[in-house]
């Protein structure tokens, strides 16, 4: 070995042997200078996915827990008036997440996904290949119940298909927040695991086997009411592997939140060496493991204040879109879904998701439904609010849907 | 309160098993074809540091395969060989698996696999009394019906004893990297060689060469991600519901939450493992398989092929674990105008101890114009340059 590859080992030898201590970042005000310069700029454009495949499309539906036949049964879709199977709206969460923590800055600082705009403008289908661009669009400094000083940030990213067209814009906010204060600060301190009585989940088993998808039948716009309810449709108890195995279910480059996938073993741990900061040495083995563990392992999660394993939150947001394509019908169209996330769901959390119509419009000849949606857990806490706004065939003459 | 259900093995159970002996079993696979990027997520998943199986443009333009090549193993994606039907509230327990290959996995292909059990057979354990064999044997096929592998598991399957299984665990925890123990397996990774376009001729190999040991470890959760949803699709929502109703054997009750859960569960969490006979939560087995692979692939270089890898799993790998692949050249022959090495492999954990041995057959380049090339398919009436 080289005099300086000496050098190198010896100086990482060190610096592992120092990260066996937890240290948090801070949140400076060099570090706040330093993520407004990046506003604006592209960073990191191209896609955590190739060639969109069947499989990976079915892969999504079903880690969503969707199973509507548009986006499962190739031989139903391909008599529908998509002519193939396509992907659930929110497939492209897998070509690139939502939010902005690609931007990297505030080394040690963890990354809340806090909400999410995106907009659908075309659909995705095998051998489609979707590229994005990705920026970072707003910053500001809050302050917060659940972990002190805090800094906002929104990025936007744009994808297009293979034929440049548009297929979706994504708005993805994140907090970033130091962990220790996370920790200290304890909004969820009192949270305890209640264990469920056999008649709650015989509730919501019902409801879960008794989803509907609305499929063939158009739902007209002229016959839609405002106040008219959608769902609910139920997600839960939840389980660890229906958050860890999301993504991976979904196929792709991609687990936990922020895209940031380096590979097994050896790719993991040179990615963590590279740089200091992003992964924390476990205090009872000495190795570092994936940074975004919280999703998936319950003392890193509770290390950073959250009472157990928590949920993604395009999960929640891919929910909100399940609840509007079951109701639109094979002949509607998913425009929109926005989410703000109040509350983590941890392990073992039910989310009842249910919408209310609070809006009908026209757009030339778009019949737009607009629609409120929120999650509730069993608790009976909203732990995310939202909306999304649906387009209908209408019986009005030139009425059009996207396709 | 849900209760976890175990059972003991009776015989009424394992003659319900033996009824489903020769039929073709309903599995679910995670992929139909092998794209470029499943292949590549695979390559990754298993920390693969070849370019043929993780470089798109080195398989395609530099070998004579002409195609992103999928590892051997990446054939675990079209079917598991986790079969482990009928016997409720038993234990299973991946016992090792022969694996044989016709022809290399390539990015495009379409892959179908069918399995049926082949055997069921009682035994008794030197560590947990009695048990039962299911012997299966899988089938994978493109998309014109030609073979392209064959796979037979050996799955274990033992009555759970779980208050045992505790007792004997108590203790064991997640080892401990302690000094450089952390730093002895990085420099491993460093210096990780991989024969890649240079050739490695039949005639350059002896009987008893080593070949060049492979460190994977140690196991993270995140290589437990990214491995297990290449290879598995747990149940989700109403799917796991409508599954729990038709299985209540396969469910783990969490006593916590009274939430019912899965045993794949066990990959992740320590408490669910423990309720399936582990110490702590564990490796999938057929990640040994993969990592011996890549030990064998490592060293054969881009013009070989390996046809046969037949592994045994000995203890269970814990996260936190870290697997040692080792290897030596067993034989070297000609077999029907193939230049064929035998190989003895095996894998050590960090403790020393031997948790997966085996043996493998790879077709190696002959500087012999006689010799067939590897997994060249040839007519019968072909006769090699003299």
């Amino acid at each position: 070995m080289a005099a300086t590859e000496n050098d190198e080992a010896a100086k990482e030898r060190t610096a592992h042997k120092a990260r066996r201590v937890l240290t948090p970042g801070h949140i400076t005000d060099e570090g706040i200078a330093d993520l407004q310069e990046r506003l604006g700029a592209y960073y990191q454009s191209g896609p955590y996915r190739l060639v969109v495949t069947a499989d990976d499309i079915r892969a999504n539906a079903v880690a969503n827990g969707d199973l509507n036949p548009l986006f499962n049964d190739a031989e139903y879709a391909v008599k529908s008036r998509f002519g193939s199977l396509i992907a659930p709206p929110t497939y492209v969460d897998l070509v690139k997440h939502y939010t902005a923590t690609g931007i990297g800055g505030l080394p040690g600082v963890h990354a809340f996904h806090v909400g999410n705009s995106v907009e659908f403008f075309a659909p995705v289908r095998p051998g489609d290949v979707i590229g994005p661009t990705y920026r970072p669009w707003k910053l500001s400094e809050k302050a917060g119940k659940f972990a002190g000083k805090m800094v906002s940030i929104d990025c936007e990213i744009v994808y297009r298909n293979q034929r440049d067209e548009l297929v979706a814009i994504a708005h993805g906010e994140v907090f970033r927040v130091v962990r220790e204060s996370a920790r200290s600060r304890g909004k969820y301190a009192n949270q305890k695991k209640e264990p469920y009585t056999d008649e709650q989940l015989k509730q919501i088993w019902k409801v879960a086997q008794n989803e509907e998808i609305r499929g063939k039948v158009p739902r007209f716009w002229e016959d839609v009411q405002v106040g008219e309810t959608l769902g609910p449709i139920v997600r839960g108890p939840l389980r660890v592997v229906e958050i860890s195995f999301r993504n991976w279910a979904g196929g792709g480059l991609l687990t936990g939140a922020g895209g940031m996938v380096y590979g097994g073993h050896f790719y993991q741990f040179e990615e963590y060496l590279r740089r200091p900061g992003l992964a924390e040495v476990e205090e009872n083995t000495g190795v570092m493991d994936h940074p975004h563990r919280g999703h998936w392992e319950e003392s890193f999660a509770r290390k950073i204040g959250v009472p157990g394993v928590y949920d993604i939150a395009v999960q929640r947001t891919a929910w909100m879109t399940t609840l509007m394509t079951n109701w639109v019908g094979d002949e509607g169209w998913v425009r929109s879904v926005n989410s703000q996330f109040r509350l983590f769901n941890v392990e073992g959390d039910t989310s009842w998701v249910t919408g209310h119509v609070t809006g009908k419009r026209v757009e030339g000849n778009l019949h737009i439904i607009d629609i409120e949606i929120s999650c509730t857990n069993q608790r009976g806490e909203v732990s995310t609010t939202g909306s999304g706004s649906t387009i209908l065939p209408a019986r009005a003459a030139g009425a059009v849907v996207p396709s | 309160m849900g209760e976890t259900i175990n059972r003991d093995l009776t015989a009424a159970a394992i003659d319900d098993a033996r009824e489903l002996i020769g039929m073709p079993l309903r599995r679910r696979p995670q992929y139909t074809s092998a794209s470029t990027e499943s292949l590549l997520r695979y390559a990754k998943a298993v920390g693969c540091r070849n370019a043929i199986y993780s470089d798109l443009a080195h398989g395609t333009l530099k070998t004579p395969w002409a195609a992103l090549l999928g590892h051997p193993t990446s054939i675990f994606g079209f079917d598991n060989t986790i079969i482990a039907p009928k016997l409720p509230g038993i234990h299973t327990i991946y016992g090792g698996v022969k694996m044989e290959w016709f022809r290399q996995i390539r990015a495009g292909d379409s892959i179908s696999a069918s399995a049926k059990l082949t055997a069921v057979t009682e035994k008794v354990g030197k560590f947990c009394g009695p048990m039962v064999l299911q012997e299966s044997e899988v089938e994978y096929f493109d998309g014109s019906g030609m073979p392209v592998a064959r796979a037979y598991p050996r799955i274990l399957r033992t009555p759970r004893n779980s208050a045992q299984a505790a007792g004997k665990y108590a203790g064991i925890q997640r080892h401990d990297y302690v000094g450089e123990q952390f730093m002895a397996i990085l420099d491993a990774y460093r210096a990780e060689k991989v024969q890649g376009a240079t050739p490695r001729y039949f005639e350059d190999i002896a009987v008893g060469d080593q070949l060049p040991t492979v460190v994977k470890g140690p196991l993270t959760t995140e290589d437990m991600n990214l491995f297990v949803g290449e290879v598995h699709t747990p149940y989700f929502f109403k799917a796991f519901v409508d599954h729990m109703k038709k299985h209540p054997a396969d469910v783990y009750w969490h006593t916590d939450l009274n939430m019912p859960d899965t045993w794949d569960a066990s990959l992740q969490q320590d408490a669910v493992a423990r309720a399936f006979g582990f110490p702590l939560a564990h490796d999938t087995g057929i990640q040994r398989v993969a990592w011996l692979e890549c030990m064998i692939t490592n060293w054969m270089g881009d013009l070989a092929m390996l046809t046969l890898l037949d592994v045994r799993l000995e203890l269970p790998m814990l996260h936190a674990d870290t697997a040692w692949l080792l290897g030596e050249v067993a034989a070297v022959s000609i077999e029907n105008g193939r230049a064929v090495a035998e190989l003895n492999v095996r894998c050590e954990n960090q403790r020393g101890e031997r948790i997966a041995s085996g043996m493998a057959k790879v077709e190696l380049p002959s500087r012999n114009f006689a010799v067939t090339q590897p997994g060249l398919k040839v007519p019968e009436w072909f006769k090699a340059n003299e």
